[in-house]
């Protein structure tokens, strides 16, 4: 459903992401692994419009989105979740999902049913009324994970939402995208630092090192390439 | 003109480099600067130039309260309200100027306020030139204060990097008010220079204010050398400007104007730099 | 939140007696009146585009100005009746405050950015009008009476003005209040709080920003030609003026930005204290001034909410 055609991203004289291909298939999990700087992000931001590659293109179900702003490329049914938490922080819990869901409803009632339904999926419907900036970090990655989810994407791009958890929210949070992933029906493509967590969910794995592909395929596969080993733990001589 | 504005520019950018507050109450000092400078012809007929050793001192410690009082209680707050209280002190103090000495256009008459001299055929009134001269000497004091001295180390310090600074023990708190109160003096010194050839009425201090604001997007925020040649330009293309335009003097600012929200538009980290966001 | 139950009784009661007992307090109460009103139908208009947006305007004051000038001039040059003058008027303003948004979102300018690009605007207007003759330049048009007051939007009695601009109030509160509720508000509050968020979920930020700016700046059209009708007198330092631009965000932000009844209490503070002050100080000129100054960093200092937030913090 979405494929990217020889993308190149350069910053000032830096080169973030070099000539990279790939393809996302329908209803998969796919994780994009790498060392910190390779890319990993500014991909992310590439796709769904935040910034601009320097040459190739962004295809998304057949349609070119490459110049698109990120609110057309949402409509198209892509969104991501930020590396550092974004929720609208002086909003209620129920406010900021309603505004997710009003990308394709109708009206501020049907956003607001369908808003209930997501935080009740996601666990946050005690906290409904409250501020998002009063929930703890875990609550406020939950929270843009609904208000994300809120869109219905088809494509679901979430940014190491581990970072800063501790291990039983993680595990939580693992088994909700899991739980969205089938429920919704939503492909995900995730950049995730916590290896375990990357090897048991995805159906594939890219690896990123100075912005260029350097190993595709399963989990299994990954975890025996020798090129992936050494960009994490530097080469054997 | 360009010697003055450079001055006061450049006490608007130190206060906006230090605490990156855009103070709109700056020209409002400038107009305090120059009653200052104007009761004190009336009094005591000191002349204008010289009335630089009332005014920059008052103003420097009035801006020291002025940022006590005022400022640092909302420095961590949102950019937005930062920007209404500084409108909210402009307010004040210009209309308790027009309530304490009237609306009406006040200027002063020295023997050398007509007098001009030649200059391969274009004249230049002595008195601008006097004001940009002096004004050229105040700021190059002011580098020599940033550059050599250890509080003035301090403030550039403060300037580019805050964190930073408060971690090697900068007294930030210290640094604002000194910061806050040499903006003012260089707006109070601006003031009394300016009198000499600009009469002062208590909302005289906007035509400044929106002029250093051009010269600061157009030097780039709190970089202050781009700051000073941005002035220097915009005094340039203003005069240009009136000659070329045939404006009248009035609305000359329409021309800094224009060139404000070119800049915003197309540059809004400005020619010589990077705002801060 | 204030409880449903109190709040409608009140309006009730507030409104009636707003409706009965002016003609019988005299012309300066009146005027008292009409300013608060006045003050606070420009201060919700403001917060349509300022208020919910985050988008801090200084041109309000100018834009209202505008199609005053516009009004005015069509009814002194081509006897158009400012009845319908007013309504040409206000799509032109509503088309200068889309531009100027359009600007602004097209090239990135939030918050001081935005506020610097409208004074500027503002200003520049300004100093046009000043050097216009065509339009009465520094001294400004004196408008003139016609024979049918009515029809030209001229009255004899201040409190038929009255009348007028409560009508107007009623109006822009249930536009406010609809405005809140609609998708479009739930759009400007997320714009407010943080744009790349509201992108990432389908927010197309730029289009709500030039539609909050069109429906603001055209709702504040009517604002000034109701001014220049009252006074029957416009000229740039009254109505063009950055102080003006001042006084109307200062309403809002008073009472309480981003609300839909703060542009009325501030206003009513702002014009309570302004005229104890002239009381005390003597009319003179801008006197008013003094106080709103000192009030704006007071309310920013101490209750950046503004009233209305305090009165829902100690509600809740």
């Amino acid at each position: 459903m979405l494929e990217l055609v020889h993308l190149t991203k350069i910053f000032g004289g830096m080169t973030a992401i070099e000539n990279l291909s790939l393809k996302v298939e329908e209803n998969k999990i796919i994780s994009i692994i790498g060392p910190n700087g390779a890319g990993k992000t500014t991909l992310f931001s590439l796709i769904s419009g935040y910034l601009k590659p320097t040459s190739g293109e962004i295809v998304f179900n057949g349609e070119p989105i490459t110049t698109l702003p990120p609110s057309r490329i949402c409509k198209k049914g892509i969104t991501r979740t930020f590396q550092i938490v974004q929720p609208f922080m002086n909003l209620k819990v129920l406010d900021n999902v309603v505004i997710g869901a009003l990308n394709w409803a109708k009206t501020t009632v049907e956003a607001k049913d369908y808003a209930l339904h997501i935080l009740e999926e996601v666990g946050l419907m005690d906290k409904k009324d409250r501020l998002a900036n009063t929930l703890t970090l875990a609550g406020k990655k939950r929270l843009e994970l609904a208000r994300a989810v809120a869109t219905k994407p088809a494509l679901l791009m979430l940014d190491e939402v581990m970072a800063g958890l501790n291990k039983v929210e993680g595990k939580h949070l693992m088994e909700l995208i899991e739980s969205i992933h089938v429920n919704q029906k939503v492909t995900i493509l995730f950049i995730e630092h916590v290896l375990n967590i990357v090897m048991r969910l995805s159906d594939r794995i890219i690896v990123l090192n100075y912005g260029e592909k350097i190993a595709e395929g399963t989990p299994e596969e990954i975890s025996q390439d020798q090129k992936t080993i050494e960009a994490y733990l530097g080469k054997r001589k | 003109m360009g010697g003055v504005l450079s001055l006061v520019a450049i006490g608007l950018c130190l206060i906006f480099g230090v605490m990156n507050i855009i103070n709109f109450a700056h020209g409002a000092l400038l107009m305090v600067g120059m009653y200052i400078a104007f009761f004190a012809f009336q009094c005591f007929h000191l002349d204008p130039f010289l009335s630089i050793i009332l005014s920059m001192p008052l103003l420097f410690l009035g801006g020291m309260v002025i940022q006590k009082v005022v400022i640092a209680p909302v420095l961590n707050a949102a950019h937005i309200n930062q920007l209404l209280l500084t409108l909210g002190l402009m307010l004040f103090i210009e209309n308790l100027a027009a309530q304490l000495f009237g609306v009406n256009d006040r200027s002063v008459m020295t023997q050398y306020s007509t007098s001009t001299i030649s200059f391969w055929g274009a004249s230049i009134s002595i008195t601008r030139l006097t004001a940009s001269l002096l004004a050229l000497a105040i700021n190059y004091l002011l580098y020599l204060f940033l550059k050599k001295t250890k509080t003035g180390k301090a403030v550039r310090a403060a300037s580019e990097e805050k964190t930073a600074a408060q971690l090697v023990g900068i007294n930030v708190h210290r640094i604002n008010l000194i910061a806050f109160g040499i903006g003012s003096a260089c707006a109070g010194g601006a003031g009394s220079m300016v009198l000499t050839f600009y009469p002062v009425s208590p909302h005289v201090g906007h035509v400044f204010l929106i002029a250093a604001f051009v010269v600061i997007m157009l030097g780039g925020g709190s970089n202050l050398m781009g700051v000073f040649w941005a002035a220097l330009i915009i005094g340039l293309a203003e005069s240009l400007g009136q000659v070329l335009l045939m404006l009248p003097a009035s609305s000359a600012q329409i021309i800094s104007f224009g060139i404000l929200i070119i800049i915003l538009i197309f540059k809004p980290a400005g020619l010589f730099g990077v705002v801060k966001r | 939140m204030m409880k449903k139950a109190y709040l409608i009784p009140m309006l009730i009661v507030v409104l009636s007696l707003a409706t009965v007992v002016p003609p019988f307090i005299g012309d300066r109460y009146i005027h008292i009146l009409i300013m608060i009103l006045f003050y606070g139908y420009l201060g919700a208009c403001w917060n349509i585009l300022s208020g919910y947006t985050g988008m801090l305007s200084l041109g309000h004051g100018a834009l209202s100005g505008i199609c005053a000038y516009f009004t005015v001039v069509l009814f002194m040059k081509m006897g158009l009746t400012p009845w319908i003058g007013m309504f040409l008027g206000a799509i032109a303003t509503a088309l200068i405050g889309m531009g100027i948004t359009y600007l602004a979102a097209r090239y990135g300018l939030k918050s001081m950015y935005f506020a610097l690009l409208t004074i500027s605007f503002s200003e520049i207007i300004r100093l046009l009008a000043l050097h216009w003759e065509f339009i009465g330049g520094a001294s400004g048009l004196l408008i003139p009476m016609s024979k049918n007051p009515m029809i030209n939007f001229q009255f004899p009695e201040k409190y038929l003005f009255y009348y007028v601009i409560l009508i107007m109030v009623i109006v822009i509160v249930i536009i406010n209040h609809l405005v809140v509720r609609s998708k479009l508000g739930y759009y400007l509050m997320a714009i407010k709080e943080n744009e790349d968020a509201a992108e990432n979920v389908g927010v197309i930020t730029s289009r709500y920003k030039i539609v909050a700016a069109g429906i603001s700046s055209f709702l504040t059209g009517f604002g000034g030609v109701f001014y220049a009708q009252y006074l029957m007198f416009i000229s740039p330092d009254i109505n063009l003026s950055l102080d003006f631009s001042i006084e109307i965000a200062s309403a809002a932000i008073i009472g309480g930005i981003g609300t839909v009844f703060g542009p009325l209490v501030g206003a009513c503070v702002l014009q309570v204290i302004s005229e104890i002050f002239r009381v005390f100080l003597g009319e003179m000129g801008s006197v008013h001034l003094i106080a709103y100054g000192l009030i704006l960093m007071l309310v920013i200092v101490f209750m950046p909410k503004g009233i209305i937030g305090i009165i829902n913090k100690n509600k809740s």
